[in-house]
Order: structure tokens, then C-alpha cells, then sequence
């Protein structure tokens, strides 16, 4: 396997789309952040918030690049040299796996790297406890491992590269969009404030009354359990400032990481490489 | 052109991945009508179905562009055009084929999911809008596909290879969706707003003007950028909030005139390798 990932890493370096998913990947989050200083200069204060709002520009770029390499194993018939000269199966999944992983942390330190040193330029601090930021750290690189191994299932399963492209793409937009609507679904508050008008014909608060929006027991359990168990739900917690369990997210991560290698690589043993 | 048209919707009959796409987009639809309706507390009658079944108009979308990117994508990776040129064909009326064939896979989908939102009609009943609304928002879910499945097919028909021709396409239709999405929120800023303030330690209310509120010709560029865009129309239809339904189908026809023009014009003067 170590041959298979050099060879992996080797290819990645000469890789246009690589280079370039990584590029677009750091302009576009330094650009949200600088667009975000010109309306508001003082969120150089809480750069450790900032750093942690561009998960999802970065898994987007992520997306295309994994399915893009993934998928050229199959357009150019690799697989099956890696095969015939030796390699099985489960080695050549989880050195696409890994390759995948690194990419994403790449994108990730990249990311960060330049908002980071463009922050502390413009006189910006951390802005929250160094604890808590490296926590928030280790959040983001899990979930970024966990969804470039369902990136991974979709482009080791599917022989057509396009249809990989599109299936992986989809699949991300379906998974961010599902996560803030869960998130805006979630962030219903349980009351609403009520107005009457008064007799001298003011308006007064009246007694606060149930949301018919609010979403309460086992929907409200199942609704914060998937988020906090997706990738994209913890990105968007991580983006909005209001993460529920930190403590157990890196553990969620590696469970998806886990459930989705295991059943990727035994189909894959299986798969009928035409 | 009628020939090769003839051709595509021949191959479109047997294609399995469209035969498939149909069949989820109609599933999927009602599932999430369902699950939306059945989770309604309190009575069902202040609901109408049509607030659920037209919320996912964008996303509906998206899966019409990679339909039809899958689909017209296989022209160039079978070097299929090249035989349709040897044949006899012309370049122009092999481009317009191909959209027309773009614009019936949409339009496939889009109904898919039009007959899929009437699963929710035995809890919420039949849309509570007037018939003469309801056929305008219907005409307009297929006024924004026959949009962006022009766009959709220049990218199909232009990119040689089918892999970045689907990147292409489902960044853009992310990227118009998000531009749809941020235009009509700050569209819907209202003029004035009321603030609570405490005078005398009683809580009085004042109507402010809203300092987000845009106006004059900033405002008039928003709702053009809003009415030019393929996915504009769907958003409003998301939100049930039709206001401007003339501008929309004007700004659809000006797009795919000018997209397929640019198209054909493009694919004239493209070496096929």
C-alpha cells in the first residue's frame, strides 16, 4: 500500500485539478472573510470564529477534486493495472482513502493559513480559548476525513466518472442544504411573543405563546442527532457558533468514517471491474 | 434537425438514468410532502399543500441540469456528433436538438415533481390557491426549467468532456441558486420596520424606516439580476411568492434566446477533435 500512495501522491502533485480546486478553495474563503472585515472590521477580533465559517466552500472544492481523481482510476482502466500487478483490493481503497483524507486537510490548513495570517496583519486575535479553538481544530479535520470517506465510497463503487461527478456533487449540495435546514428548523424558539393592542390603543406585550414552529421529543432528538452526526451538520455548527457536543463530534466522525470504509471496501471486493 | 431530434428522444426512451431520475424525483417529492404534512401540529386546514410541495423548486432543478448534462454529454465521450455530422447533419441543427432534447428532460423532471407533490392532497386537500394562480406558479416551475436547461445544454453541447462539463454546470446552477437566494432576501427587506422602544419604563412601539431597505435603481438592478436568472423564479416559487410573473417569463425568453444563439454560434466554429 505504501507504493500505491506514493504513486497516489505523486499523481496528485502533477494533477491540474488538484492545484486548482485548492487555489479556488483558499481565494474563496479569504475573499468571504475580507468581504466580511470591509462590513464589520471588529470580527478580526474573534478570528478563531471566522476561521471555522468556510467549512463548506471548502468541501465543495473538496467534492470536485475527489470525484475528478477518483474517477480517472476508472476513465483511464489504472484499477486494473494496480491489480494485475499485484495489489488487492482493500489496499487500493484505502490508499485512494488516504489520498483523499490528505487533500482535505490541505484544502483546510490552506484555508486557514491565509485567513489567519491576513487576520493577525490587520491586528486580529484568536478572540476564544485556545482549548476551545484547537477542539473546534479537531472537529473541522474529522468531519473533512469523515465526508472524504463517503466521497470516496461514490467514486470507488461507480465506474463512469461523470456520473461520479455528479452523484458526488449532489450528493454535497443535498448534505449542506440539509444541514441548515435542519439548523433553521432546530433554532425555532419554543415561544413567541405576543402583542395586543392596548385600550388606549398601544401596543403591549401579551403573554408569550407556543411556536407551532417548535420542534420538541423524539423529532427534536433525531433532528439533532443527525446533525451532529453528519459531516455537513458540523460544519454548519462550526459556521454558526453553536456547536452542540463538541466533545463527542470527533468520535461521530471516525463512526462515519468507519461505517462508510467498511461497507465501501467490502462492495468494492466484490465489484465487477468491466 | 427533426430527425436527429426524432434520434434523441428515441435514445431518451431507453436511457435508464432518466427513466430512473424520473422515477426517484417523484418518490423522493412525495416523501418529503408527506413527511412535511404529517408533521403539521394543530389544524391542517390553516395549511396549503402547495407551501410544501413547491419548497423544493430550486433543488428540482439541479436535478434536471445533471440529467441532462449525463444525457447529452454522451454525444461527445461516443463521438456521436461527429457521426451525426458525416451523416449530413448540420452543426446548427445538431445544437438546437440538443437543447430542445435539454428542454424535455427538464420539463420530464419538473412534472415528475409536480405529480409527486399531490401526495400530501389527502391530509392538506388540493392547492388552497385560485385555479388561475395555480396554473400561472405551474407554468412558471416550467418556464424557469425550459431557462436553465439552455443554459445547461451549452455546457453539455460546448465541453468535450463529460466529467468537467457536470462540474460546470452544477457549480453554476449551485452558484445562480445562491445569487437567487441572497438578491431575494435582501428584495424582500420591508420598507419600514417597527423598533420597541421603553419611554418612561413602558414599552411603546415606532414604525422606523429600515436602513436595509434598497430602493431607486439599486433596486431596479436586484430585481433584474433576480428576473435574468434561470433559478430567480424557482426561489420565489419556493417561498409561494410570485410577484412580478410577466418580468419572470420575459427574462426566461431573453436567457434562452440568447443562450442558445450563443450556443449555436459557439458550436459552428468549435474544432471537434
Amino acid at each position: 500500500m505504501v507504493r500505491l500512495l506514493r504513486a497516489n501522491f505523486a499523481r496528485l502533485w502533477k494533477t491540474k485539478s488538484f492545484w486548482v480546486c485548492l487555489i479556488l478553495a483558499f481565494a474563496l474563503v479569504l475573499a468571504n472573510f475580507l468581504s466580511t472585515y470591509s462590513v464589520q472590521p471588529q470580527c478580526v477580533e474573534t478570528l478563531g470564529t471566522v476561521l471555522m465559517s468556510g467549512g463548506s466552500n471548502v468541501v465543495l472544492f473538496l467534492s470536485i477534486f475527489a470525484a475528478l481523481f477518483l474517477g480517472t482510476d476508472y476513465s483511464n482502466g489504472t484499477i486494473r493495472n494496480k491489480l494485475v500487478i499485484g495489489h488487492t483490493r482493500t489496499e487500493i481503497y484505502f490508499s485512494n482513502l488516504v489520498t483523499v483524507s490528505a487533500v482535505g486537510i490541505i484544502m483546510f490548513a490552506a484555508a486557514w493559513s491565509g485567513v489567519l495570517i491576513t487576520g493577525l496583519c490587520l491586528g486580529g486575535k484568536l478572540g476564544m480559548p485556545a482549548g476551545e479553538f484547537f477542539m473546534y481544530m479537531l472537529i473541522s479535520v474529522c468531519a473533512a476525513v469523515a465526508i472524504s470517506a463517503l466521497f470516496n465510497v461514490i467514486g470507488m463503487l461507480i465506474s463512469s466518472k461523470s456520473t461520479i461527478v455528479t452523484i458526488t456533487l449532489v450528493s454535497t449540495f443535498v448534505l449542506m442544504i440539509g444541514a441548515a435546514v435542519i439548523m433553521s428548523m432546530l433554532a425555532a424558539p419554543e415561544y413567541v411573543q405576543g402583542y395586543e393592542m392596548s385600550v388606549n390603543g398601544g401596543v403591549v406585550l401579551s403573554d408569550p405563546e407556543p411556536n407551532p414552529m417548535y420542534i420538541s421529543g423524539v423529532k427534536r432528538d433525531i433532528l439533532t442527532a443527525v446533525n451532529d452526526i453528519l459531516p455537513s451538520g458540523q460544519f454548519m455548527q462550526l459556521e454558526t457558533g453553536s456547536v452542540h457536543s463538541p466533545e463527542f463530534m470527533p468520535l461521530y466522525s471516525l463512526g462515519v468514517l468507519a461505517a462508510a470504509t467498511a461497507v465501501g471496501a467490502l462492495v468494492f471486493r466484490r465489484k465487477d471491474l468491466k | 434537425m427533426p430527425r436527429i431530434f426524432q434520434a434523441n428522444m428515441f435514445r431518451l426512451r431507453k436511457s435508464r438514468m432518466f427513466r430512473l431520475s424520473v422515477i426517484m424525483t417523484a418518490l423522493v417529492t412525495a416523501a418529503a410532502v408527506l413527511i412535511d404534512c404529517l408533521s403539521i401540529r394543530g389544524d391542517v386546514s390553516e395549511y396549503a399543500l402547495e407551501c410544501c410541495a413547491l419548497s423544493g423548486a430550486p433543488l428540482v432543478q439541479i436535478v434536471g441540469a445533471a440529467v441532462i448534462i449525463l444525457f447529452l454529454g454522451t454525444d461527445h465521450s461516443h463521438k456521436t456528433i461527429r457521426n451525426k455530422l458525416i451523416v449530413g447533419n448540420q452543426r446548427g441543427g445538431i445544437y438546437s436538438a440538443d437543447v430542445l432534447t435539454g428542454i424535455v428532460i427538464g420539463c420530464s423532471i419538473n412534472a415528475a415533481w409536480l405529480i409527486g407533490g399531490l401526495a400530501g392532497v389527502p391530509i392538506l386537500g388540493f392547492w388552497k390557491m385560485k385555479s388561475a394562480e395555480a396554473l400561472l406558479y405551474i407554468v412558471m416551475s416550467f418556464v424557469g426549467t425550459v431557462s436553465l436547461s439552455s443554459v445547461t445544454a451549452l455546457i453539455g453541447v460546448l465541453m468535450q468532456r463529460k466529467s468537467g462539463a457536470a462540474v460546470a454546470a452544477l457549480v453554476l446552477a449551485f452558484a445562480l441558486i445562491m445569487n437567487a437566494g441572497a438578491v431575494y432576501t435582501r428584495l424582500g427587506d420591508k420598507k419600514e420596520v417597527m423598533n420597541g422602544v421603553y419611554v418612561n419604563g413602558e414599552l411603546t412601539f415606532e414604525i422606523t424606516e429600515n436602513p436595509n431597505y434598497i430602493s431607486g435603481l439599486k433596486r431596479s438592478a436586484y430585481e433584474l439580476a433576480l428576473h435574468v436568472n434561470p433559478l430567480g423564479s424557482s426561489v420565489a416559487l419556493s417561498n409561494c411568492d410570485l410577484k412580478n410573473p410577466a418580468a419572470d417569463i420575459a427574462g426566461a425568453a431573453f436567457v434562452t434566446v440568447f443562450v442558445s444563439s450563443l450556443g449555436a454560434a459557439a458550436f459552428r466554429r468549435k474544432d471537434l477533435k
